[in-house]
């Protein structure tokens, strides 16, 4: 008997992985930059709705301006007058 | 590394140069009319500075044959007393934690409310005005408290601008030129973004009395 006769064909195993035989989902998730909001969205492979998995703040939403006057600084002039 | 080791033929924002005139030039009251009789309300000094730095952004260089420098100055005895800093001054450049920004004894003596305070800053620059040039074996050694270094410093507020038939855009120009011959450090694309973003927040920076009418 071949290996491959014993049911470890590259074709049987490709979907297992090592040790876990972790069953693999058939979905994908897309990031969906909307305004502020980063929505991650589960979708088929043929790209069908399935679900919202996650919605976060996008953290770039920032004006330039914004993001400026977020930083501070430090006022420590008058330690190095010379 | 704060230096490039392969300097490019053309001059770059933050280049060091050699040879170029800073002019200094005081006023004692803005001239609003023209003086009837002579008046001595100006002083105009030229100077030759030993470096200069290219503060004409890259992007821009050559346009209208004019170019933006800002001389190379010894740094401030006082930065030698920041314990955090001593071993590279060019800390000065990067955004710190408020602790790093005060000599350890300075920072102890703060009042409880004025630690808590800067703390809630996080991470900021300090010396805005100023931009650190990290030592180089082509640069003078000068005495400070007690040690020889060859840090050097440019002011922001000091910058100003020239104009010379021989700058010219990158595309233009010849590794043969005066110009390039002129030039002696180019900063690594990592330290020319830091002086980059330093400057960028210092002009960036917006008012207390503008942000409350944009609200």
């Amino acid at each position: 008997m071949s290996f491959s006769e014993e049911g470890h064909s590259h074709e049987s195993l490709k979907d297992q992985g090592t040790g876990s035989h972790e069953k693999f989902e058939d979905y994908k998730i897309i990031v969906y930059p909307f305004g502020k909001y980063e929505i991650k969205i589960r979708l088929t492979p043929s790209n069908e709705f399935l679900g919202v998995e996650e919605i976060k703040i996008n953290k770039d939403f920032l004006s330039f301006k914004q993001k400026i006057t977020k930083k501070g600084f430090h006022d420590v002039s008058k330690f190095y007058k010379k | 590394m704060f230096y490039q080791k392969e300097m490019e033929k053309i001059l770059r924002f933050g280049d060091v140069l050699r040879g170029y005139i800073f002019i200094n030039t005081t006023i004692k009251k803005p001239i609003l009319d023209i003086p009837k009789e002579k008046e001595d309300n100006y002083k105009i000094y030229v100077e030759i500075p030993k470096y200069s730095a290219v503060l004409t952004p890259c992007c821009s260089i050559g346009e209208g044959k004019k170019i933006t420098l800002c001389p190379l100055e010894i740094v401030k005895s006082d930065f030698l007393k920041n314990p955090n800093w001593i071993k590279d001054l060019t800390k000065i450049n990067r955004e710190m934690e408020p602790e790093e920004a005060l000599p350890p004894e300075k920072w102890k003596d703060l009042k409880e409310d004025e630690q808590k305070k800067r703390k809630e800053e996080g991470r900021g620059y300090v010396e805005l005005d100023y931009f650190i040039y990290d030592e180089n074996e082509l640069f003078d050694e000068y005495p400070i408290k007690d040690k020889n270094i060859k840090y050097y410093m440019i002011d922001f507020k000091k910058a100003y601008s020239i104009k010379c038939d021989m700058i010219k855009r990158p595309e233009k120009t010849k590794p043969e030129d005066v110009i390039i011959k002129s030039k002696i450090l180019q900063l690594t694309i990592e330290a020319r973004g830091e002086l980059r973003d330093k400057i960028a927040y210092y002009y960036g920076r917006v008012p207390e009395e503008d942000k409350v009418l944009e609200d």
